[in-house]
């Protein structure tokens, strides 16, 4: 199959949204305001952390906070502080600073976050484990989850779908590298 | 009803690199567009980050709700179209109508042999 006929091609997985896990977005939204909009969303590679910190966008806008989103895995590591320097933008109350990934912050660094973001009406970072922020979702996978993906995908080959749970299981639940053996797979027919 | 149109003259599909490709386009919206651009350019599709590479683009100043232009564009010399199983790149051109409805996008073939080049890359 073609690179542009495979219905795992980057640009439709990028199509893909965050689908909340035994949960509601209004439940999400509640949290976040609950927790005056300073959150950290956890969870293993690939569970869609990225996606929700992404997702939670638009409704930040509409609680009049101007977005700011920041995927640190794009920096070269380690990351210093003269780097964060230059990435952080100039905080103020309707700012609202998304960073992705901020299990690549060093103590010191992290440090240095929370001073330049003091001001920030909002931090919500994404991170491996817990422990900087309170949690507002833990984000989990199953392999439910990845056959609803591939609905959504709109993979009529139903005989390869059905080994959903194999795929899952051969990822450790990391559902972006499943997708992509998804694509390896469909490549070869 | 919106609607945005490409004509690539003689409804061609396949370029050689170097020549002009040359068309119509013409818009009609239920209100003056913000701005109205058509763009010359190629993009990936595959596994992996996709890029794009914007050519060439014509912008109308002050565009009414319904216009149509001829336009060309000189193709340039690289890179081809081409299709594995890893990635795809593929030549466009786009309508953009800010304030009307979505863009319309129209692809085509640049190759020196006459259809996409086809690469057999292995897993």
């Amino acid at each position: 199959m073609r690179a542009h006929d495979n219905p795992f091609s980057t640009d439709r997985l990028l199509k893909l949204r965050y689908l909340p896990q035994n949960e509601t977005w209004d439940g999400i939204y509640r949290r976040l305001e609950a927790l005056r909009f300073h959150a950290a969303i956890v969870g293993p590679e690939g569970s869609g952390k990225t996606t929700l910190l992404e997702d939670l966008q638009p409704f930040l806008r509409a609680s009049g906070f101007a977005p700011h989103l920041i995927y640190l895995s794009t920096e070269a590591r380690p990351i210093k502080l003269q780097r964060l320097a230059a990435i952080l933008p100039q905080a103020n109350p309707s700012c609202a600073v998304l960073l992705d990934s901020a299990e690549l912050l060093g103590r010191a660094a992290w440090a240095y976050c929370r001073w330049r973001l003091r001001n920030a009406g909002g931090v919500i970072i994404t991170a491996h484990c817990a422990g900087r922020l309170p949690i507002l979702v833990k984000c989990s996978t199953s392999p439910e989850l990845l056959r609803l993906l591939l609905d959504k995908l709109c993979v009529a080959d139903h005989s390869r779908a059905c080994f959903a749970e194999d795929v899952f299981l051969k990822h450790a639940g990391n559902i972006r590298a499943a997708l992509l053996d998804y694509y390896d797979q469909f490549a070869r027919v | 009803m919106e609607q945005l149109v490409i004509e690539i003259e003689g409804r061609k599909k396949v370029f050689l690199p170097g020549d002009m490709l040359r068309g119509r386009i013409r818009w009609s919206c239920a209100e003056t567009p913000k701005t109205a651009e058509l763009r010359l350019f190629w993009y990936t599709r595959g596994k992996g980050t996709a890029h794009s590479e914007l050519v060439e683009g014509l912008r109308y100043d002050r565009a009414g709700p319904s216009e149509s232009h001829n336009f060309d564009f000189k193709l340039p010399l690289a890179p081809y179209s081409f299709s594995g199983k890893l990635i795809t790149l593929t030549w466009a051109l786009e309508l953009d109508i800010e304030g009307c409805s979505d863009p319309a996008v129209e692809e085509f073939v640049v190759s020196p042999f006459g259809k996409e080049v086809q690469l057999n890359a292995s897993l």
